[in-house]
């Protein structure tokens, strides 16, 4: 579990977050929406101990991410939006630093590496953007970490790699796993991510499943119910697309850019109603 | 309070990563070094042969290529995206920063030294086939070369502590800043000392008084002997700052430094 309580940060004179709490639980694929400069990279810099809080505290699976000790750090995988990757071969990166992740599967790194129709780089260095990513994420999803941070990872996929993403991605959770999906490409990975997280100038606006949220919040396209309470609305194709208060009967399913809209819109109304996420052991028993 | 962490595995594992990683950059460097020792040595074989031409090549090499070698010992540091990369290696900070000053100080003494000798019996054999006559080898091998090495040592750990604290031009930032702090350690000895012996002094020079006297007291030797133990203090403190001091500030530094960087 993840848990991160009352954190303080900020850059130089720039508070970013004041009092930050947030539970992420094991079993789910988290997906951080935010707006540019929301904090998304801060925040997962601040789990994996790459920054430091300032204040309050945060804990990985009972560890504290900036001692960066090598339990933690074996146990969590980091895939930047960008990053640089040695001059060495893919099969010697491999070789140096799976020994270094007691739970490395070296078949799930050669089937992920063939589902993304990467062969196994002579020299990392030399491939393109999107190759060098589709290797540091199969590298990261065959790490077997318990927790992975993924800040964009579908920047710089083409199309065909993006379904593969998120067909790998869909295979690799499992109930001792969290991952934490940033990103704004939400198409990508819509259906996907869930529960969600919204963050706005270091605040979480938004920290629920989509189950508990449809169980409170319809989105209708055409004619309102009377009485509704819109808490968003936009026109599309002549008629009003809106996201109203309550469960009603032809409710569409849930646009993840326009639940954004509808919360950084009004982000005191979520706020307000956000629950954490549900253990998916307690959502399995019920 | 965290407990240091070292495991003999993990330090084995990253020392051999860092010798991959740098196997590339010291191949190039060393091909381009031993072709320039070869024409060097022919040059001077074919001029008569010299007693001290590889003692002083491998000096140079030791010397300046470790620092060069030690400054750029943290090149992940540089950026922000290699650093991300390098802070997460699964390993602890003991061990990243031991496995890193053992490449860059006794590593590269070792594999220097295996390496000059190779070159130098390639360069003389190559001589005695074209000229019939070499130049002297160089062993290691005496109490000398071992003082100097450790000399060496206490002056790598400055520009370790540089390459760690400096992100670009770690080796001309650190090199200013040791000359810098001697010329104000210089200062600051030499300030004391005039404060010491205030009424001494007429100007920059010394009394007429006092130059007498010390002026008679060499020629009688006395000087020598009032001289001794000042002379003997002053080495003294000079040896504990020199190989105390210095090279365990400059390692403290270095690992605190390696273990507050953030992205």
């Amino acid at each position: 579990m993840i848990e991160i309580h009352d954190v303080n940060f900020k850059y130089l004179k720039k508070p970013l977050f004041q009092g930050l709490d947030l539970t992420l639980r094991p079993g789910n694929l988290y997906g951080l929406l935010g707006k540019n400069g929301a904090g998304k990279t801060t925040l997962l810099k601040l789990c994996c101990g790459l920054l430091y809080p300032q204040g309050g505290t945060l804990r990985v699976f009972d560890r504290v991410p900036h001692l960066r000790q090598p339990a933690f750090l074996s146990d969590l995988f980091l895939v930047p939006e960008e990053f640089s990757l040695p001059a060495v071969s893919g099969a010697l990166y491999r070789d140096m630093l799976a020994p270094l992740y007691p739970a490395f599967s070296r078949q799930r790194l050669e089937a992920h590496l063939a589902e993304f129709e990467l062969p196994m780089p002579d020299r990392l260095d030399r491939l393109s953007h999107g190759q060098k990513k589709k290797f540091l994420l199969a590298f990261g999803l065959s790490t077997g970490a318990r927790f992975l941070l993924l800040d964009e990872p579908t920047n710089g996929l083409d199309i065909p790699a993006k379904g593969q993403f998120r067909k790998i991605l869909a295979s690799e959770l499992d109930a001792d796993r969290v991952i934490l999906v940033s990103t704004h490409q939400v198409r990508d990975m819509e259906h996907l991510i869930d529960p969600i997280v919204i963050l706005d100038s270091g605040r979480i606006l938004f920290s629920q499943s989509m189950e508990d949220f449809s169980a409170h919040y319809s989105l209708l396209h055409g004619e309102l119910p009377p009485g509704a309470r819109v808490l968003h609305e936009e026109h599309v194709l002549g008629k009003s697309l809106a996201l109203v208060e309550g469960a009603h009967p032809g409710a569409l399913p849930l646009d993840l850019e326009f639940l954004f809209k509808a919360v950084t819109g009004r982000p005191e109304h979520f706020a307000a109603a956000a629950p954490a996420a549900r253990d998916p052991k307690e959502v399995a028993h019920a | 309070m965290r407990k240091p962490e070292i495991s003999p595995s993990r330090l084995v594992r990253l020392l051999w990563m860092d010798a991959r990683f740098w196997t590339r950059p010291l191949a190039i460097g060393g091909a381009a070094l031993a072709l320039s020792v070869i024409v060097l040595s022919m040059f001077t074989a074919f001029h008569g042969g010299s007693q001290g031409l590889h003692a002083v090549l491998y000096t140079i090499l030791m010397s300046l290529g470790c620092l060069v070698f030690t400054s750029r010992a943290f090149l992940e540091l540089r950026h922000p995206l290699s650093t991300q990369h390098y802070l997460l290696i699964p390993a602890s900070f003991e061990e990243k920063f031991l496995a890193r000053y053992l490449v860059s100080s006794v590593g590269y003494l070792v594999a220097s030294y295996l390496f000059y000798l190779a070159l130098q019996l390639v360069c003389e054999g190559l001589n005695t086939l074209v000229f019939g006559r070499t130049n002297a080898l160089f062993f290691f091998g005496s109490v000398f070369h071992l003082k100097i090495m450790a000399v060496y040592l206490t002056f790598q750990s400055l520009f370790f502590a540089g390459a760690v604290y400096f992100r670009k031009y770690s080796l001309i930032k650190t090199f200013a800043t040791v000359l810098g702090l001697f010329i104000a350690l210089g200062i600051f000895g030499y300030g004391v000392f005039r404060l010491f012996f205030m009424g001494y002094f007429d100007g920059m020079q010394p009394t007429e008084a006092v130059a007498l006297t010390l002026a008679k007291m060499a020629v009688t030797g006395d000087l020598f002997v009032a001289y001794y133990p000042i002379r003997m203090w002053t080495e003294w403190i000079a040896q504990i700052f020199f190989w105390g001091l210095t090279p365990l500030a400059a390692l403290a530094f270095a690992y605190f430094r390696l273990r507050e960087t953030e992205v």
